[in-house]
Protein backbone atom coordinates (compact mmCIF):
# COMPACT_ATOMS: atom_id res chain seq x y z
CA UNK A 1 0.00 0.00 0.00
CA UNK A 2 1.03 3.40 -1.14
CA UNK A 3 1.70 5.51 2.01
CA UNK A 4 0.18 8.92 1.35
CA UNK A 5 2.90 11.99 2.09
CA UNK A 6 0.27 15.24 1.32
CA UNK A 7 -2.91 15.66 2.40
CA UNK A 8 -5.84 14.92 -0.09
CA UNK A 9 -7.79 18.22 0.60
CA UNK A 10 -5.71 20.71 0.87
CA UNK A 11 -1.94 19.17 -0.69
CA UNK A 12 -0.39 20.08 3.16
CA UNK A 13 2.47 17.87 4.17
CA UNK A 14 0.85 15.03 6.39
CA UNK A 15 2.59 14.35 9.51
CA UNK A 16 2.19 11.02 11.56
CA UNK A 17 -0.40 10.82 14.44
CA UNK A 18 -0.85 6.72 15.30
CA UNK A 19 1.61 4.06 15.22
CA UNK A 20 0.98 0.55 16.04
CA UNK A 21 2.81 -2.48 16.90
CA UNK A 22 1.50 -5.51 15.09
CA UNK A 23 2.56 -8.02 17.30
CA UNK A 24 1.63 -6.69 20.40
CA UNK A 25 -0.97 -4.15 19.26
CA UNK A 26 0.48 -1.07 21.51
CA UNK A 27 -0.77 2.25 20.08
CA UNK A 28 1.54 5.24 20.07
CA UNK A 29 0.23 8.64 19.44
CA UNK A 30 1.84 11.76 18.71
CA UNK A 31 2.34 14.62 16.28
CA UNK A 32 5.43 13.15 14.41
CA UNK A 33 7.13 14.38 11.49
CA UNK A 34 7.77 12.27 8.29
CA UNK A 35 11.30 11.37 7.92
CA UNK A 36 12.69 13.34 4.88
CA UNK A 37 13.19 10.62 2.75
CA UNK A 38 9.62 9.91 2.79
CA UNK A 39 8.93 13.41 1.97
CA UNK A 40 10.21 12.53 -1.54
CA UNK A 41 7.73 11.08 -3.71
CA UNK A 42 7.78 7.40 -4.87
CA UNK A 43 9.68 8.05 -7.87
CA UNK A 44 12.42 10.50 -6.05
CA UNK A 45 12.41 7.35 -3.23
CA UNK A 46 13.52 4.52 -5.52
CA UNK A 47 15.63 6.81 -7.39
CA UNK A 48 17.72 7.61 -4.04
CA UNK A 49 17.80 3.73 -3.53
CA UNK A 50 18.78 3.01 -7.22
CA UNK A 51 21.82 5.21 -6.50
CA UNK A 52 22.64 3.71 -3.46
CA UNK A 53 22.42 -0.30 -5.48
CA UNK A 54 24.48 0.88 -7.88
CA UNK A 55 27.12 2.19 -5.37
CA UNK A 56 26.46 5.66 -6.33
CA UNK A 57 27.57 5.64 -9.98
CA UNK A 58 25.29 7.95 -11.83
CA UNK A 59 26.57 6.30 -14.98
CA UNK A 60 25.93 2.95 -13.80
CA UNK A 61 22.41 4.05 -13.28
CA UNK A 62 22.07 6.17 -16.63
CA UNK A 63 23.02 3.05 -18.29
CA UNK A 64 20.64 0.53 -16.35
CA UNK A 65 17.79 2.61 -16.95
CA UNK A 66 18.41 3.46 -20.99
CA UNK A 67 19.24 7.28 -20.48
CA UNK A 68 22.06 9.64 -21.37
CA UNK A 69 24.56 10.33 -18.46
CA UNK A 70 23.62 14.38 -18.33
CA UNK A 71 19.82 13.83 -17.74
CA UNK A 72 20.55 11.04 -15.11
CA UNK A 73 22.69 13.80 -13.37
CA UNK A 74 20.24 16.78 -14.51
CA UNK A 75 17.90 14.45 -12.33
CA UNK A 76 19.81 14.08 -9.46
CA UNK A 77 20.81 17.59 -9.02
CA UNK A 78 16.89 18.64 -9.33
CA UNK A 79 16.86 16.12 -5.98
CA UNK A 80 19.56 17.51 -4.27
CA UNK A 81 17.99 20.91 -4.71
CA UNK A 82 14.87 19.61 -3.53
CA UNK A 83 15.93 18.00 -0.48
CA UNK A 84 18.01 20.93 0.35
CA UNK A 85 14.84 22.98 0.10
CA UNK A 86 12.89 20.31 2.46
CA UNK A 87 15.62 20.86 5.00
CA UNK A 88 15.59 24.14 4.92
CA UNK B 1 11.87 5.22 -31.98
CA UNK B 2 9.60 7.60 -30.14
CA UNK B 3 9.55 11.63 -30.39
CA UNK B 4 12.74 11.96 -27.50
CA UNK B 5 15.11 9.69 -30.08
CA UNK B 6 14.13 12.04 -32.91
CA UNK B 7 14.07 15.50 -31.31
CA UNK B 8 16.18 15.05 -27.67
CA UNK B 9 18.50 12.13 -28.98
CA UNK B 10 21.07 13.55 -25.97
CA UNK B 11 18.72 12.40 -22.99
CA UNK B 12 18.86 8.62 -24.58
CA UNK B 13 22.10 8.14 -26.23
CA UNK B 14 25.55 7.59 -24.79
CA UNK B 15 27.95 9.96 -25.09
CA UNK B 16 29.83 7.72 -27.53
CA UNK B 17 27.21 6.87 -29.55
CA UNK B 18 25.98 10.54 -30.29
CA UNK B 19 29.55 11.36 -31.17
CA UNK B 20 30.24 8.63 -33.80
CA UNK B 21 26.91 9.85 -35.65
CA UNK B 22 27.90 13.32 -35.14
CA UNK B 23 31.05 13.15 -36.85
CA UNK B 24 29.82 10.93 -39.03
CA UNK B 25 27.81 13.78 -40.36
CA UNK B 26 30.21 16.60 -40.28
CA UNK B 27 32.48 14.54 -42.81
CA UNK B 28 29.45 13.92 -44.72
CA UNK B 29 28.49 18.15 -44.47
CA UNK B 30 32.40 18.97 -45.45
CA UNK B 31 31.83 16.17 -48.68
CA UNK B 32 28.83 18.31 -49.65
CA UNK B 33 29.48 21.45 -49.01
CA UNK B 34 32.69 20.64 -51.35
CA UNK B 35 30.33 18.92 -53.53
CA UNK B 36 27.52 22.25 -53.75
CA UNK B 37 30.85 24.70 -53.88
CA UNK B 38 29.21 26.06 -50.29
CA UNK B 39 31.43 27.51 -47.33
CA UNK B 40 29.99 27.05 -44.30
CA UNK B 41 30.47 30.37 -42.52
CA UNK B 42 29.01 29.73 -39.25
CA UNK B 43 26.39 27.01 -37.52
CA UNK B 44 23.07 27.20 -39.72
CA UNK B 45 25.00 29.36 -42.26
CA UNK B 46 26.16 28.96 -45.59
CA UNK B 47 27.42 31.12 -48.89
CA UNK B 48 28.28 29.89 -52.14
CA UNK B 49 31.71 30.08 -53.23
CA UNK B 50 34.01 29.36 -56.26
CA UNK B 51 36.76 27.38 -56.73
CA UNK B 52 36.38 25.94 -53.30
CA UNK B 53 39.25 22.53 -52.30
CA UNK B 54 38.32 20.11 -50.40
CA UNK B 55 40.73 21.16 -47.49
CA UNK B 56 38.94 24.48 -47.31
CA UNK B 57 35.56 23.01 -47.54
CA UNK B 58 36.64 20.75 -44.55
CA UNK B 59 38.58 23.43 -43.18
CA UNK B 60 35.42 25.97 -42.89
CA UNK B 61 32.99 23.25 -41.28
CA UNK B 62 35.81 22.56 -39.07
CA UNK B 63 36.50 26.57 -37.93
CA UNK B 64 32.70 26.95 -37.63
CA UNK B 65 31.84 23.54 -35.54
CA UNK B 66 34.90 24.36 -33.08
CA UNK B 67 34.38 27.88 -32.07
CA UNK B 68 30.62 26.75 -32.07
CA UNK B 69 31.49 24.36 -29.58
CA UNK B 70 34.09 27.10 -27.29
CA UNK B 71 31.15 29.37 -27.71
CA UNK B 72 28.72 27.41 -26.12
CA UNK B 73 30.83 25.86 -23.60
CA UNK B 74 32.06 28.43 -22.22
CA UNK B 75 28.01 29.63 -22.52
CA UNK B 76 27.59 26.31 -20.79
CA UNK B 77 29.90 26.50 -17.87
CA UNK B 78 28.98 29.98 -17.19
CA UNK B 79 25.26 28.63 -16.60
CA UNK B 80 26.06 25.19 -15.08
CA UNK B 81 29.48 24.37 -13.60
CA UNK B 82 29.11 20.80 -14.24
CA UNK B 83 28.99 21.09 -18.04
CA UNK B 84 31.04 18.57 -19.59
CA UNK B 85 33.02 19.33 -23.03
CA UNK B 86 31.88 15.87 -24.74
CA UNK B 87 28.09 17.04 -24.51
CA UNK B 88 28.62 20.26 -25.91
CA UNK B 89 30.77 18.35 -28.78
CA UNK B 90 28.25 16.16 -28.67
CA UNK B 91 24.92 19.32 -29.78
CA UNK B 92 27.15 21.09 -31.93
CA UNK B 93 27.78 17.97 -34.35
CA UNK B 94 24.43 16.89 -34.27
CA UNK B 95 22.75 19.95 -34.74
CA UNK B 96 25.00 20.42 -37.89
CA UNK B 97 23.84 16.92 -39.11
CA UNK B 98 20.78 17.92 -41.56
CA UNK B 99 23.15 20.82 -42.79
CA UNK B 100 23.91 18.45 -45.75
CA UNK B 101 20.16 18.13 -46.37
CA UNK B 102 19.72 21.81 -46.40
CA UNK B 103 22.55 22.03 -49.33
CA UNK B 104 21.25 19.48 -51.26
CA UNK B 105 17.45 21.24 -51.16
CA UNK B 106 19.24 24.47 -52.06
CA UNK B 107 20.89 23.16 -55.15
CA UNK B 108 18.29 20.88 -56.26
CA UNK B 109 15.03 22.89 -56.01
CA UNK B 110 16.23 26.37 -57.96
CA UNK B 111 16.66 28.08 -54.71
CA UNK B 112 20.26 28.31 -55.63
CA UNK B 113 19.71 29.65 -59.03
CA UNK B 114 16.94 32.07 -58.30
CA UNK B 115 20.10 33.01 -55.80
CA UNK B 116 21.99 33.21 -58.65
CA UNK B 117 19.50 35.50 -60.50
CA UNK B 118 19.04 38.01 -57.76
CA UNK B 119 22.49 38.55 -57.40
CA UNK B 120 23.04 39.25 -60.82
CA UNK B 121 20.56 41.69 -61.16
CA UNK B 122 21.85 44.09 -58.84
CA UNK B 123 19.08 45.52 -57.47
CA UNK B 124 16.40 45.75 -60.12
CA UNK B 125 13.68 43.28 -60.39
CA UNK B 126 14.70 39.74 -61.46
CA UNK B 127 12.98 38.46 -64.09
CA UNK B 128 12.06 34.70 -63.10
CA UNK B 129 11.21 32.31 -65.39
CA UNK B 130 9.30 29.98 -62.96
CA UNK B 131 6.87 27.97 -64.43
CA UNK B 132 4.11 25.93 -62.82
CA UNK B 133 6.29 22.59 -62.60
CA UNK B 134 8.95 24.63 -61.43
CA UNK B 135 7.16 26.18 -58.71
CA UNK B 136 6.31 23.10 -57.16
CA UNK B 137 9.85 21.19 -56.63
CA UNK B 138 10.67 24.69 -55.47
CA UNK B 139 8.13 25.38 -52.40
CA UNK B 140 8.50 21.48 -51.58
CA UNK B 141 12.41 22.56 -51.24
CA UNK B 142 11.41 25.95 -49.33
CA UNK B 143 9.45 24.27 -46.78
CA UNK B 144 11.38 21.02 -46.72
CA UNK B 145 14.45 23.13 -45.84
CA UNK B 146 12.64 25.25 -43.14
CA UNK B 147 11.76 22.41 -41.64
CA UNK B 148 15.11 21.25 -41.61
CA UNK B 149 16.74 24.52 -40.04
CA UNK B 150 14.23 24.33 -37.13
CA UNK B 151 15.31 20.80 -36.32
CA UNK B 152 18.71 21.89 -36.54
CA UNK B 153 17.91 24.76 -33.98
CA UNK B 154 15.69 22.54 -31.95
CA UNK B 155 18.84 19.92 -31.70
CA UNK B 156 20.95 22.53 -30.58
CA UNK B 157 18.50 23.78 -27.96
CA UNK B 158 17.63 20.44 -26.80
CA UNK B 159 21.64 19.16 -26.51
CA UNK B 160 22.54 22.91 -24.52
CA UNK B 161 19.51 21.56 -21.82
CA UNK B 162 20.55 18.70 -21.31
CA UNK B 163 24.15 19.09 -21.05
CA UNK B 164 23.56 22.58 -19.06
CA UNK B 165 20.61 21.36 -16.84
CA UNK B 166 19.01 24.64 -18.54
CA UNK B 167 15.57 25.72 -16.47
CA UNK B 168 15.65 29.41 -15.39
CA UNK B 169 14.08 31.55 -18.13
CA UNK B 170 16.49 33.97 -18.50
CA UNK B 171 19.43 31.60 -18.66
CA UNK B 172 17.14 30.03 -22.35
CA UNK B 173 16.83 34.02 -23.16
CA UNK B 174 20.61 34.47 -22.97
CA UNK B 175 21.08 31.71 -24.92
CA UNK B 176 19.07 31.96 -27.59
CA UNK B 177 20.31 35.72 -27.63
CA UNK B 178 23.73 35.14 -27.46
CA UNK B 179 23.42 32.38 -30.00
CA UNK B 180 21.95 34.60 -32.57
CA UNK B 181 24.51 37.52 -31.78
CA UNK B 182 27.75 34.38 -32.05
CA UNK B 183 26.11 33.15 -35.92
CA UNK B 184 25.82 36.46 -36.89
CA UNK B 185 29.42 37.35 -35.58
CA UNK B 186 30.91 34.56 -36.99
CA UNK B 187 30.25 35.22 -40.46
CA UNK B 188 31.63 38.42 -40.59
CA UNK B 189 34.83 36.51 -38.42
CA UNK B 190 35.26 34.05 -40.97
CA UNK B 191 35.79 36.58 -43.82
CA UNK B 192 39.19 37.47 -42.29
CA UNK B 193 40.18 33.80 -42.26
CA UNK B 194 42.42 32.90 -44.79
CA UNK B 195 41.44 29.44 -45.36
Amino acid sequence: MKLPIVCPSCENSLRVSQMKCDQCETEVNGNYELPLYLKLNREEQNFILEFFISSGSIKEMAKQAGNSYPTMRNKMDDLIEKIKNLKS
Amino acid sequence: MNWQTVFNPFSKFSEKQLFIFGFLFFIVNSLVCFYTSTKMDSIFHFSPIENLTLTSALLFVLVCTVSAILFLFLLGLAFYKKTRLIDIVNTVLLSQAPNFMILFCIKFSGLDTLATKINGTSGSVPSLDLDSIAIIPFTIGVFFMLALIIYGFMLIYNGFKTATNLKKGYHIALFIITLFLFITFHQVYIQHLKL
